[in-house]
Order: structure tokens, then C-alpha cells, then sequence
């Protein structure tokens, strides 16, 4: 029975046993559980087996690793043994040949066409179509000894003449039409591809002729000619080293071809022009119109008040400096007269940050962000937030990682002044750093101007079109001496090889070894020494494929370049755009707050004259600025009090003209459930008789604000995940004082239609604004997380594309990359 | 060594092929790492995704529609995936036919392998001449007569006979397992 499972289980049944055989199954339960058990065990058998060969595999490659070296000197030595290759074209059939033990792998060829044979050993051969005479059809015999044991258990010998040839191998090949041998067509030729771990230039073939005995004499010794053997682009790895192991390290796909192609190509290695750079320092940072805005209202006030913009100082600390060096730019206003001048690092709506913009490029790359140096600390009354204020001297640092000695450094330095009446004006002022500044040494700078000495991307891109296709270019032995080529950055080694693709590849490998010393020298000698050939296709005409390579570079170069400006450029204007939105944002908001605290601050006083009994006196008091504090220094104590309890927004509780006044602000707070799952929340508060709306402040996890108790609030909350969008409105009673918000999903069109009624026409800004600001706020700042991602891997790429650029801790190794196994 | 080759000599049960397999190591390695993998977990993952590769050789209708080197990487990401417990949908933007083959075979080997836990006990109680009886047979191929002359059984018959009791002891343990 044991049997019968296992035969069945084999699948080695008869077709009319395998049939009673299931019927018996399909009746007996003890013999289905059987069945299973046994099939069961079977396959773990085969899978613990795998397993235990997968892990043994392992052990050899680690082992293998360890070998590697002393692998590389036993080869040096071994070389000196001479390999032959023995093939015979005058077989007979005997049971008594030589090599009769060897196994005859039969082939059944189609003689009207070439046909390209593989044997279980790896010989390949090539037949042409009527390489035997006009038969259709013929069996082609192949027997192969290519180890020794195989050779001395065959018996074959190794005699030419009298001398003793070393050999790894030997094959045998006969031709068949039902049993009649065939000679091979004069003028054809079989072409043998055997495989063999090193070449070694002294390879030759000789014929065997059998003597009468039986022994085997070998003659006619050709030496064989080295063709190399195209193979197609996606099987060539053209790309430097470290290249595709860069790529998996950012998490993206190495066996992704078309990606990686299009990745590499984009880096283009041309001196940038120019002009291209004054095309792009047209861009300007943001609309005339809102800076234009912001001068006039400053400047109205008062005529004689014109703000005069700073003088700098700019400059690179230390300098000079090399590649590789962390630099400080140094901006150093002169003595500031009149006013202040705002440094950075306060809340976004509180004042305007002073910041830098410098125009990417490939010679620097900022380290941090700008700081500042001796700003004071001052608390904004009426924003109730802190700023950092320069009263003599504006100091700002920027840290920038020098990666090439063509520096430039262009942009500006942009900046809000003020003066002691309260009037701002923004400023730019630019910065133009290039070349060397103060540099003595003439000669690097000169170097900068040169092209890369590296091999540029696009001569890669031009080699894997289809006229390299049939050039010596697509072979595995190019692949081997461009990894070498990388790394020493040598484009012009690389024209050597394309100048001559019409003649033998070790032309070219003796030119480029006897341009290059050490280590790389031999390397090159070394492959020149194994005198390979050209590909069986190559002709005179591949001459001029240089000329081409030449153009086409070019023209692939700088279209790689102009692509990639494009995208600079992109996001230029993103950044430009999401700028311009951010400060008409800010200046919309602050006119905004400033009339609600004046309106609000109108009211309390009102109200507060009202109790006292008084009518209130007009016109009234100091007209509130944004941006730099109000000095409350009123003439009647009733307008002081009110004035401090509108700006801190806490009750008032005072006695004026022996009457008890009281205005009321009591606190609000507001929880959003699942916060955390939109992609943003805000919240805000609509009082009814004021002209705008007002934000409500986060703070950990919970919004708040104080309302006036002579207000009507609105209470809105808005959210948005992906497309969706969430609301919640609710008019808030007097006693509130916190809520728990679920916010509901809402139609974009209602949401649109809910949002303008809530408008008011005295508001510069209205919610439906402010989300629409949001939404492309959280745009903008996804996109440039993936953009800063996609900025630092390529960076990193670029280490490794152009190797010789980079100041470098240890020199690397260039040792040939020898076989693993 | 062409993909075909390799793929030969797996089914041939030639470690060579197996060892050409572990170039392809150090770049999914770098990809794993960068995807979150612990690096002293990489080695066991590419593992059984060699596993996948050589069991589904077993097959001899197995066809390759993209190169090792793709495959495996296919397959060793979705080892890890499924390893993570992350979302595949979300993992993988643009799923190609090769990714969805990956995907289903290493799912089918997970099956398997818990489907087989109680043989596998079984097979670890036996003798480790027993296992290797029994691979020899079941995995390699081998008749008899090699297996006899391999693991030096002293005739053909001793060495069947051995086969059987091997056989029948894993069986009887298994047996026991699921009872």
C-alpha cells in the first residue's frame, strides 16, 4: 500500500490504476488520511530541504567573501597554465571512438536556418542555415568534457605530437541524416562560445585526428578569435558604482529600469552659462503691488518720517575656503539711528520675520536657517505675542556648506523697519556673492570654470541608443571597464573608447592604460593584455560614430539641464507664490485686527461711559497701529482702564463718576474631537456687530478666547480630509465656556453657500478666505516635504555620480570587481 | 550566468546557482533598510524569499515573466510587507503584473509552511539521517541506487528498506501531532 500512495503521490501511476486508485480514496477515509499524512511529509521533506540549502548557500558566500582575496592571488598564479579548447569536425561513429563513456546530447536542427544551440555545460554554438550541405533536417551530436575527470574518465588525451598540452576541455561535434555523418559546407562556420571564468589571450583550437589505436593527436592549432558577444541595454548596468545601491537606500526600486535611467540622466555636468543665470534672477520674490501697499499707508501718516533703508555689511566667514568647508555668511547692518529693525523666529501673525532667500545652486547648500545675533525680546501688547527687535546693530547668520569653488550666492536679505513713530517699512536688500571673493588663489577658481571631469550622464544616455547596439559597447567587457571608468572620472578615457569602436577593444584599453599610474594603470594594462577583439558585427563605419556621440551628448546634456532649471524654476514660484499668499495673509490680518480692537475698543469705551452716566466724549483716543505697539497714555484714567481691559481681553470692574463699571470677558474653550485625524482645523469666532472674524488661539489640544460680553459669537469650526470637507456652527450663549465639537461632513457647494453668509463686507479677510488659504497651505507644505525628500536623495545620488568632487575621508579602494563565487 | 541557467541548476539542486542568487543581497538589503527593516532581520527575509524562488522552481511549469533579479526583489518586499504587517495597497503605488505573482506566491508559501507546521515537527523528530533519506528522495530526485551509494548503505535493498521505515516513523509522529 506504502507503494501505491507513494507512486500515486509521484504522479507514476497508469492512467487506469491512478483512476481505481481515487475511487479506493474516495471510499476510504483511513486511506484518504493516509494519503495526506504522506503527502504532507513529503512536501516538508522538500521544503526543509530548500531551506537547508538556501542556508548552506549562505555559509559559502560568507566563507566566499573571506576567500576573495587569496582567491585573486591563486589566479595570478594559475595564469600561467595554458587553456585549450579541442574540437574535432571528423567524427566517426564506432562504439569503439574515444570519449565513448561521454553522454551525446542530440540536437534536431532545422538546416534552412541559423540556429543558436546551448548545452547543459554552457557551450554555445552558433550554426549558420546550411552549414551541412542542403539537407533539411539533421541531428547534431554534442559530447563535452570540460573537467578533468570527465576528460581522464573518457580517456581522451591531451597529446599534440609529441608534446603535452594542459587542457580544460574538449568537445565533440557530429552531424546526422539517419545515421549518415555529413561534412561541414565549405566556407561555413560554427562559432563555440565556451564558457570559462578568466580569457586568457594564448586560448587556441586545435582539431583532433584519431589514429588507428584510438588515441587522439591534436593539430592544427588556430588561434581563436576573441569576438565579443552583444548583449541588450537592460542587461548592462551603466551606471557608476553605488549608483543602484544609493537608489535602494532611499527606499526606491533598483530593478526599476526606466526609473533609474531617467533618474540618472537628469543630472546634467555642463558649465552653466550666463545668461541662464540672469534669466532666472528676473523672478522676483513677491508683487510689487502688496510691498507698494504697505510703503504708501507708512508713508501717508507723515511725509518727513520716510524710513531710509540700512546699510550692510556682507560677507563670507572664513574666507578664503575650500570644498567641503562650512561658511558663515555674515550680514551685518551699520548703526541703526532712528527705530528698530525686526530680527526673525516670531509667530507668523505676530510681526514680520526678516528672512533670506538664496537662488539654488549647485555650489553651496544651506546648513540650518538664518539666525540672529543680540535681538531683544520685546512683548507685543496689542498681538500679545513676543518679538525680537535689533535697536543698534542687526546682526543675521546663515551657515552654507561650500560643495563646489564656483560659488554663487544670489538672492536677497529682506527685512521690516521701523521707526520710533511706529511706521515699518519692508526691505530687500540683494546679495551678489560669486566666484572667490578676496580669494588669492587665481588657480581655483580657474578650475571651476572647466567642465566636470567625471563622465557626464547624458555620454551614458547617447552609448545605450540603438547605433551602439551592435558596437562593442553592448557587451559585458565594456560594462566591466566603464565601473572602472567611474571612478576614476575620466570622460576623456571614455572618448577613447568611443573614438575607436571600428577597431579591436584592446586598442583602446592599451591608449587609456597608458594614460592613467598606479593601481589603475594595471587595471587597464590588464585588459589590454587579454587582446579582445571587436564584436563579429563591427565595421569601418563605426568610426563615425563619435561625431555623433559628440552631438548627441551635447544636445542630451542640455536638454537634462534645461529640465532641471524647469523644476528649480517651478519651485521658485511655488515658493514665490506661497509667499506672496502668506504676506498679503499677514497684512490683511493685521488691518483686520487692528480695526476689530478699534471697533471693540470704541464699544467697551461707550459702554463704559454709559454706566458712569457720562456721554461719550469724541473724537477718541490714539488711533491704534498695527505692527508696533500702541502706547496707551489716554488723558482720562476711564479711557486707560478700558483701553488695558480690551488689550489683555479681562473683565473691568471699576468705579468712575461714583458709578460701579463693569464690562465682561469671560473665557471660552474649544475641544474638537479626532482632531488629530484631519488634515487641518481651525476654529473661529464671528462676533456680530465687530468687522471681522477672529482666529481662536491653540494651545495644547484646546482653542481659546476670551469673549466680550457685548458681542453675539458665532462659533465656527472647519476641517478638511482629503477632498472632504467637516464643519460645525453654533451660536454661542453668554454662558459658555467650553464646548465639544463633532464636526459633520459637509458638500463642498453648501459648505461654499454657509461660508458667504458669514462674509462681512468690512473684513479684508472672511473665513471662506482663510480656508482657502489653509487648503493651499497644506498643499504647499506637502509638497515641499516630498520636494525637500526628493532634493536630499538627490543630493546623495550626486555623491555618487560625480565622485570626484567631493573632499573625501579615505580614498577607495579600487579594487577590480572580481567574481563573487 | 543567465537567469535560465541559474533557474536550472536550482531545479538540478546545484548550490551553485543558489550562491550566484546572493549577488542580488546587498541592494534589496539597502531597499529593506531603508523601508523600516531592522538590518539583522534582512538575511532571514531574503531567505525565504529564496524559498519562494526554489519552491516555485519545483514547478516545472514555472515561467519567469521578468528577471530574477526582479522578481526576488518583488518578493522579498512583500516577505517583509506581509512580515510589517503593512498595508500593501499602500505600500505599492503602481502594482505590475511581476508584483502581483510575487505578492501571490509568497502568500501561498506562508500557507503552506503553516499547513506543514505539524510535519515539519514530525520531521525534526526523526533522525537527521532519516531527513536526509528522505530529501535526497523526495526533493533531489535521487533513485535508490544513488541514494545507496551516496549515504553508503551496504546494498539497494538495505537502503529502500531504510527509505520505508523513515517514512513511516515521520508518519506515525505526524500522526500523533494531529491527534
Amino acid at each position: 500500500m506504502e507503494e501505491m500512495i507513494e507512486k500515486y503521490l509521484l504522479g507514476l501511476l497508469s492512467k487506469e490504476d491512478r483512476k481505481a486508485f481515487e475511487n479506493e480514496l474516495a471510499q476510504d477515509e483511513n486511506l484518504a488520511r493516509e494519503v495526506n499524512l504522506q503527502r504532507d511529509i513529503m512536501e516538508a521533506a522538500k521544503l526543509q530541504g530548500l531551506k537547508t540549502d538556501i542556508h548552506n548557500a549562505y555559509k559559502q558566500v560568507k566563507l566566499g567573501k573571506m576567500l576573495k582575496t587569496a582567491f585573486i592571488t591563486a589566479v595570478a598564479v594559475l595564469g600561467l597554465a595554458i587553456f585549450y579548447v579541442a574540437k574535432t569536425l571528423k567524427p566517426k561513429i564506432d562504439p569503439t571512438e574515444v570519449g565513448a563513456s561521454l553522454p551525446t546530447s542530440v540536437f534536431n536542427i532545422d538546416n534552412t536556418k541559423d540556429t543558436v544551440i546551448e548545452t547543459t555545460n554552457g557551450i554555445i554554438l552558433h550554426i549558420p542555415a546550411y552549414a551541412f550541405g542542403d539537407v533539411d533536417y539533421y541531428d547534431l551530436g554534442i559530447k563535452e568534457a570540460l573537467n578533468a575527470l570527465d576528460i581522464m574518465e573518457s580517456g581522451l588525451n591531451t597529446m599534440s605530437d609529441s608534446n603535452l598540452l594542459a587542457t580544460a576541455g574538449m568537445f565533440k561535434i557530429t552531424a546526422t541524416k539517419d545515421g549518415v555523418e555529413l561534412q561541414l559546407t565549405n566556407g561555413k562556420e560554427i562559432t563555440a562560445q565556451v564558457p570559462t571564468d578568466e580569457i586568457d589571450p594564448n586560448i587556441m583550437l586545435f582539431d583532433g585526428v584519431e589514429d588507428s589505436t584510438g588515441n587522439v593527436n591534436w593539430v592544427n592549432p588556430k588561434k581563436i578569435k576573441n569576438y565579443l558577444v552583444n548583449c541588450s541595454f537592460d542587461e548592462l548596468n551603466f551606471y557608476p558604482p553605488g549608483y543602484l545601491v544609493k537608489v535602494a537606500e532611499n527606499g526606491y526600486d533598483p530593478t526599476n529600469k526606466k526609473f533609474t535611467d531617467s533618474l540618472y540622466w537628469s543630472f546634467d555636468c555642463g558649465v552653466e552659462s550666463a545668461a541662464t543665470n540672469e534669466e532666472n534672477w528676473e523672478r522676483s520674490y513677491y508683487e510689487a503691488d502688496v510691498l507698494n501697499s504697505l510703503n504708501r499707508d507708512a508713508q501717508i501718516v507723515e511725509e518727513s518720517n520716510r524710513i531710509t533703508p540700512q546699510l550692510w555689511k556682507i560677507k563670507l566667514n572664513p574666507n578664503p575656503f575650500k570644498v567641503g568647508d562650512i561658511v558663515t555668511l555674515q550680514m551685518i547692518s551699520d548703526q541703526i539711528d532712528d527705530g528698530l529693525i525686526y530680527s526673525n523666529g516670531m509667530a507668523e501673525n505676530c510681526a514680520s520675520n526678516a528672512s533670506l532667500m538664496l537662488k539654488r545652486h549647485r555650489s553651496f547648500e544651506l546648513v540650518g536657517g538664518l539666525t540672529s545675533m543680540g535681538a531683544k525680546e520685546q512683548v507685543d501688547e496689542i498681538l500679545g505675542c513676543k518679538t525680537f527687535l535689533f535697536d543698534k546693530n542687526a546682526v543675521f547668520l546663515q551657515k552654507i556648506k561650500i560643495l563646489n569653488m564656483n560659488l554663487s550666492l544670489q538672492g536677497s536679505l529682506e527685512y521690516q523697519k521701523c521707526n520710533s513713530k511706529g511706521n515699518c517699512v519692508l526691505f530687500e536688500r540683494s546679495i551678489s556673492l560669486r566666484g572667490v571673493t578676496n580669494q588669492t588663489d587665481s588657480a581655483v577658481t580657474d578650475q571651476a570654470e572647466q567642465p566636470r571631469p567625471e563622465i557626464c550622464p547624458a555620454s551614458i544616455q547617447v552609448l545605450q541608443s540603438k547605433r551602439f547596439a551592435k558596437t562593442y559597447i553592448a557587451t559585458k567587457e565594456f560594462e566591466q571597464r566603464l565601473q572602472h571608468l567611474f571612478e576614476i572620472c575620466d570622460e576623456t578615457s571614455l572618448n577613447v573608447y568611443i573614438a575607436n569602436l571600428d577597431r579591436d577593444i584592446c586598442y583602446a584599453d592599451s591608449i587609456v592604460a597608458s594614460r592613467m599610474s598606479g593601481a589603475k594603470k594595471e587595471i587597464f594594462e590588464r585588459f589590454a593584455a587579454q587582446k579582445l577583439g571587436n564584436t563579429e558585427t563591427a565595421s569601418p563605419a563605426f568610426a563615425k560614430l563619435a561625431d555623433y556621440h559628440k552631438k548627441k551628448k551635447n544636445a542630451y546634456d542640455e536638454a537634462a539641464r534645461k529640465a532641471r532649471e524647469k523644476v528649480l524654476n517651478k519651485y521658485a514660484k511655488e515658493d514665490a507664490t506661497k509667499q506672496n499668499q502668506d504676506r498679503k495673509k499677514s497684512v490683511d490680518e493685521m488691518q483686520d485686527r487692528a480695526n476689530v480692537f478699534e471697533k471693540e475698543l470704541k464699544t467697551n469705551l461707550v459702554e463704559a461711559y454709559r454706566q458712569a452716566g457720562l456721554s461719550y466724549p469724541i473724537p477718541l483716543a490714539p488711533k491704534a497701529m498695527y505692527i508696533v505697539p500702541i502706547t496707551t497714555t489716554g488723558w482720562k484714567n476711564l479711557d486707560q482702564y478700558v483701553t488695558a481691559s480690551t488689550i489683555s481681553r479681562t473683565s473691568l470692574k471699576t468705579t468712575y463718576n461714583n458709578k460701579d463699571i463693569s464690562i465682561e470677558y469671560h473665557k471660552l474653550k474649544v475641544e474638537v474631537q479626532n482632531e488629530a485625524s484631519y488634515d487641518f482645523v481651525n476654529v473661529y469666532l464671528i462676533p456680530n456687530k465687530l468687522p471681522s472674524y477672529q482666529k481662536m488661539n491653540k494651545n495644547n489640544a484646546v482653542y481659546t478666547e476670551s469673549l466680550n460680553e457685548l458681542f453675539d459669537y458665532e462659533l465656527v469650526c472647519l476641517a478638511k480630509k482629503g477632498s472632504e470637507y467637516f464643519v460645525y456652527t453654533d451660536l454661542l450663549q453668554k454662558k459658555d465656556d467650553s464646548k465639544s465639537v463633532t464636526l459633520r461632513s459637509i458638500d463642498k457647494k453648501e459648505l461654499k453657500t454657509l461660508l458667504k453668509s458669514m462674509n462681512k463686507s468690512t473684513a479684508n479677510r472672511n473665513v471662506s478666505d482663510d480656508l482657502e488659504y489653509e487648503e493651499q497651505n497644506f498643499l504647499y507644505n506637502q509638497n515641499l516635504k516630498k520636494r525637500k525628500k526628493d532634493e536630499v536623495f538627490r543630493r546623495e545620488i550626486e555623491d555618487v555620480i560625480w565622485p570626484c568632487n567631493l573632499p573625501r575621508t579615505s580614498t577607495p579602494t579600487a579594487a577590480p570587481e572580481a567574481e563573487l563565487f | 550566468m543567465k537567469d535560465i541557467q541559474i533557474i536550472t541548476q536550482i531545479q538540478e539542486g546545484n548550490q551553485k546557482g543558489l550562491r550566484k542568487l546572493y549577488a542580488y543581497f546587498p541592494v534589496i538589503q539597502k531597499w529593506l533598510v531603508a523601508n523600516g527593516c531592522e538590518k539583522n532581520q534582512t538575511q532571514d527575509i531574503f531567505q525565504q524569499a529564496l524559498l519562494v524562488l526554489c519552491e516555485k522552481c519545483q514547478d516545472e511549469k514555472f515561467t519567469l515573466t521578468a528577471s530574477i533579479e526582479t522578481y526576488l526583489f518583488s518578493v522579498s518586499k512583500f516577505v517583509w510587507y506581509n512580515q510589517a504587517r503593512k498595508d500593501r495597497k499602500q505600500a505599492t503605488s503602481d502594482i505590475s503584473e511581476i508584483e502581483i505573482a510575487a505578492s501571490n506566491h509568497v502568500d501561498e508559501l506562508a500557507e503552506k509552511e503553516s499547513k506543514l507546521e505539524y510535519a515539519f515537527k514530525a520531521l525534526e523528530q526523526i533522525s537527521a539521517r532519516c531527513r536526509e533519506i528522505l530529501q535526497l528522495f523526495y526533493l533531489k530526485k535521487k533513485t535508490i541506487a544513488e541514494i545507496a551509494k551516496q549515504l553508503k548503505f551496504k546494498s539497494e535493498i538495505v537502503a529502500k528498506n531504510q527509505k520505508y521505515k523513515c517514512l513511516q516513523f515521520a508518519k506515525a509522529k505526524a500522526f500523533q501531532l494531529i491527534k
